[in-house]
C-alpha cells in the first residue's frame, strides 16, 4: 500500500515537472508580450491607473506636464527594449502591461526583458540590445551608480537611451536623453502629510523601510523627513526597521513593536510591508498604517480596514509616457522637458473602489 | 557511541546558557520582553521557521542539505492562496500545498540519492526553478482575496496558544518521536554517519535519503499553507532565504553539517534563539543592521563553543 502510494506520488511529480517544463518554455517565448497573456485582473490595474490620472490632474506635482502626445500608429517600425529591474512585483508587472498596451496602439515593436535585480545582467542586456540595433532602450536601473557607462556606450552607438521609474545618478552626463519617473520624495511627503493630518500633528510613529541602500526607499525617507520637520510633536519612537519590502518580516517586526511601544501610526515605504503591519495590528485597530505603490494587496487591506491609505505613483502612466517620448526622440523630435514626472495620488477608503 | 551522546549533550548545554543569558539580558533591558503578549509573539514568529528547521534536521542528519525550502514555501503558499479564495473547501488548498511540497522534496531526493548529484547542486537547481514556478503560477503578482476562514487559521489561538504554535508542537512531537524511537530514525542517523557502512548493513539508503528530502518538502508545503494564512496573501517572492534561517536553527542547535549528529531539543532551542534575537532587538528598537551583526556573531560563537566543547571531551 505504502509503496504503491509512493509510486503514484512519484508519477504525479514527474508528470507535474514535465507539464511545468512545457509551460515554462512557452511562456519564455511570450515574454516579449508579457501583458497579452494575463487576464482580467491585470487589465483592471491598467484601467485603475488610467482613472487615477484623470482624477488627479489637479494635484499635478511634477515639474513637467505628465501627458505626452503620441498618435496611434506613429511608432511603426520603431524597435524599443524595456528592461525593468525585475518582473516579480505587481508594480513592475502593471508597468510592463501598460507599456505593451501603448506600444500596440502606436505600432511600436516592443521587447520586455527582465534584469532579475542583477546589475551585471542588465548591462549585458543593454549591450545585447545595442548589437541587435534597437532604436531605443528604456531601462529601470538596478543600481543608480552602476549602469551609467553601459548607458553611455549605448548612446554613443546612436541608440536613444531613457530611464524609467528611477534614474541613474547624474543621468544627463551619461547620454541618457530623458527619464520618466514618479517622484519618490513627493510620494513620501504626500504619505507623511496624510498621516500627520490624521494625527492632528501629534503622536508616536514608526517607519518600515525597504532594503538598505535602495534609492527609491531612500528618496521616500527623504520625503518623510521633509514633512516631519514641520511637525515637532510627531515622534519616531523606534529606529526605522529594514523589512526588505517583505510582508512576513514587517508583520513580525510590528508584532514585536506593539508589545513594547504605544504607536499611533506606522508608515511603510511600500504596500507589502504596510499589509504586514496591518495584519499585526488587526483591522480597525486605530493605528494609522500607510504604504506606497497601490498594489492589489494594499487595496484589499484598505478596504477591510487594516490599512488607512496608500500613495500611487501611477506606474502605468510612466510606461505610457516613456514609450511615447522614446518614439518622439527616435524620430528626432524634441521633448518639452527631459524629466517626465507622473503625479502622486492618495488612495484611501473613500476612493479605493476607483482603482481596483 | 556512548561518548558521542555525552558530548553532544554538553554542546546543548552551552546553547542553553546562551539562550538563557539572552532572555535575562533582554528582560533587564526591556521588561516588556517577558510579557505574555510578547511570548505569544515569539511563539508565532518561531512557528514557520521551526517547522522548516525540523524538516531540514532530517535532511542534514542523513548527510544532505536543502536549499530549496524557501522557494517551496512560496510555491505552496501561492497554490494555497489560489485555491483558498472560497471556490473549494479549505482542505483542498491544504492538501495541494502539502502535495506540492512533497513533490519538490521527492524530486530533490531522487536527484541526490538516485542521480548522485551533490545535494547543494540539486537543491540549488530546484530552489531556482521552483521560485520560477511560483512566479509563473501567480503571474508575478501577490494573490489576494483568501477567505476569512483561511485567514483565521493563523490568526486564531486555543487556550492562549496561537494556532501556528500548535502546528509547530505537533510537528515537533511527531518528528522527535520518529527520529528518536523508530527504526527509521536510527537509519537516518546511520545514513548520515557513514553511508557506505549503512549500505553494507543492508539499509535501503536510497529510500532513506529520498524520504528525508520528502519530509523537508512536505513540511515546506505545510509552512507555505500557514504562511499564506498568516500574511493573508500569497506572495511569489515570500520566504526568500528561509532555508538559511532553518539551517541556522539546526547548526546552532548542534546538528552537524557533516551528518549523523543532532537532537530535536537542540533544534527547538536553535529556532527559539533566532526568533528571540530578532524579537528582542525589534523591541529594543535596535536598527536592523545591528540585528544582522548580532545574529551572525551568535551563530559563529554558538558553533565555536560547540566544537570546542566536543574536542575537549574527546
Amino acid at each position: 500500500m505504502k509503496k504503491k502510494s509512493i509510486v503514484a506520488l512519484m508519477t504525479v511529480c514527474t508528470l507535474g515537472t514535465a507539464l511545468f517544463a512545457g509551460c515554462g518554455s512557452s511562456s519564455s517565448d511570450n515574454s516579449s508580450s508579457a501583458g497579452s497573456g494575463s487576464s482580467a485582473a491585470s487589465s483592471s490595474v491598467v484601467s485603475g491607473s488610467a482613472s487615477a490620472s484623470d482624477s488627479s490632474e489637479s494635484v499635478s506635482s511634477g515639474s513637467a506636464v505628465s501627458s505626452i502626445s503620441g498618435a496611434p500608429g506613429s511608432g511603426k517600425g520603431v524597435k524599443i527594449a524595456l528592461i525593468p529591474q525585475h518582473q516579480t512585483n505587481a508594480y513592475q508587472i502593471a508597468l510592463a502591461e501598460a507599456a505593451q498596451k501603448t506600444a500596440d496602439e502606436m505600432g511600436v515593436d516592443l521587447t520586455i526583458l527582465s534584469a532579475d535585480q542583477d546589475a551585471a545582467k542588465q548591462i549585458s542586456e543593454i549591450e545585447q540590445c545595442v548589437s541587435e540595433k534597437y532604436d531605443a532602450i528604456i531601462f529601470e536601473p538596478v543600481d543608480p551608480d552602476g549602469l551609467g557607462s553601459a548607458a553611455q556606450e549605448a548612446a554613443d552607438a546612436g541608440v536613444v537611451v531613457m530611464n524609467i521609474t528611477s534614474a541613474c545618478t547624474d543621468w544627463q552626463d551619461y547620454g541618457i536623453s530623458a527619464i520618466s519617473c514618479g517622484d519618490n520624495v513627493k510620494a513620501g511627503e504626500l504619505e507623511m502629510e496624510q498621516v500627520a493630518k490624521k494625527l492632528n500633528g501629534k503622536g508616536n510613529i514608526a517607519i518600515l523601510t525597504g532594503p538598505s541602500g535602495d534609492s527609491s526607499g531612500l528618496q521616500r525617507m527623504q520625503g518623510y523627513e521633509n514633512v516631519l520637520k514641520k511637525y515637532p510633536d510627531i515622534k519616531q519612537v523606534v529606529e526605522p526597521a529594514d523589512c526588505k519590502w517583505d510582508t512576513a518580516q514587517a508583520q513580525s517586526t510590528v508584532e514585536s513593536w506593539l508589545s513594547a511601544y504605544d504607536l499611533d501610526a506606522i508608515v511603510a515605504e511600500n504596500d507589502g510591508m504596510a499589509v504586514g503591519a496591518g495584519n499585526a495590528a488587526g483591522a480597525n485597530s486605530g493605528i494609522i498604517i500607510t504604504g506606497v505603490d497601490g498594489t492589489p494587496d494594499g487595496f484589499e487591506a484598505i478596504q477591510d480596514g487594516r490599512m488607512y491609505g496608500t500613495v500611487s505613483q501611477n506606474g502605468g502612466d510612466m510606461a505610457t509616457n516613456a514609450i511615447k517620448a522614446a518614439v518622439k526622440l527616435v524620430h528626432g523630435e524634441k521633448l518639452e522637458s527631459n524629466e517626465i514626472l507622473t503625479t502622486c495620488t492618495w488612495i484611501d477608503s473613500s476612493n479605493v473602489a476607483n482603482f481596483e | 557511541m556512548e561518548k558521542k551522546s555525552v558530548s553532544s549533550r554538553l554542546s546543548q548545554y552551552f546553547i542553553y546558557i546562551i539562550f538563557v543569558a539572552l532572555v535575562v539580558v533582554l528582560t533587564i533591558l526591556k521588561p516588556s520582553f517577558i510579557q505574555p503578549s510578547n511570548l505569544v509573539n515569539i511563539l508565532k514568529q518561531a512557528s514557520i521557521n521551526g517547522i522548516l528547521a525540523f524538516g531540514m534536521m532530517f535532511v542534514i542528519i542523513s548527510g544532505g542539505f536543502d536549499m530549496s525550502v524557501g522557494s517551496t514555501v512560496a510555491f505552496a503558499g501561492i497554490l494555497a492562496a489560489l485555491l483558498g479564495r472560497g471556490d473549494f473547501p479549505l482542505i483542498v488548498p491544504f492538501l495541494v500545498a502539502l502535495v506540492a511540497g512533497l513533490c519538490v522534496g521527492i524530486l530533490n531526493g531522487l536527484g541526490v540519492a538516485v542521480g548522485e548529484l551533490p545535494p547543494f547542486i540539486m537543491t540549488l537547481g530546484t530552489m531556482t526553478a521552483v521560485r520560477g514556478l511560483a512566479l509563473l503560477v501567480s503571474d508575478g503578482k501577490p494573490v489576494t482575496g483568501i477567505t476569512k476562514a483561511y485567514r483565521k487559521i493563523a490568526a486564531s489561538s486555543v487556550a492562549g496558544i496561537p494556532m501556528l504554535a500548535i502546528f509547530l508542537i505537533i510537528v515537533i512531537a511527531i518528528c522527535s518521536f520518529v527520529l528518536a524511537k523508530t527504526v527509521y530514525g536510527r537509519r537516518v542517523y546511520a545514513c548520515g554517519g557513514n553511508l557506505q557502512a549503512a549500505k553494507v548493513a543492508g539499509i535501503n539508503t536510497t529510500f532513506i535519503r529520498v524520504s528525508t528530502f520528502a519530509i523537508a518538502g512536505l513540511l515546506a508545503g505545510l509552512s507555505g499553507f500557514l504562511m499564506t494564512s498568516r500574511v493573508t496573501i500569497g506572495q511569489p517572492t515570500a520566504a526568500e532565504s528561509y532555508e538559511m534561517d532553518a539551517i541556522t536553527a539546526c547548526v546552532v542547535g548542534g546538528v552537524s553539517m557533516s551528518g549523523g549528529v543532532g537532537h530535536p531539543v537542540g533544534v527547538i532551542i536553535g529556532t527559539l534563539l533566532i526568533t528571540v534575537i530578532a524579537n528582542g532587538l525589534d523591541i529594543l528598537g535596535v536598527s536592523s543592521h545591528w540585528q544582522k551583526i548580532v545574529k551572525g556573531v551568535i551563530i559563529v560563537v554558538a558553533v565555536l563553543i560547540d566544537v570546542k566543547g566536543k574536542s575537549k571531551k574527546n
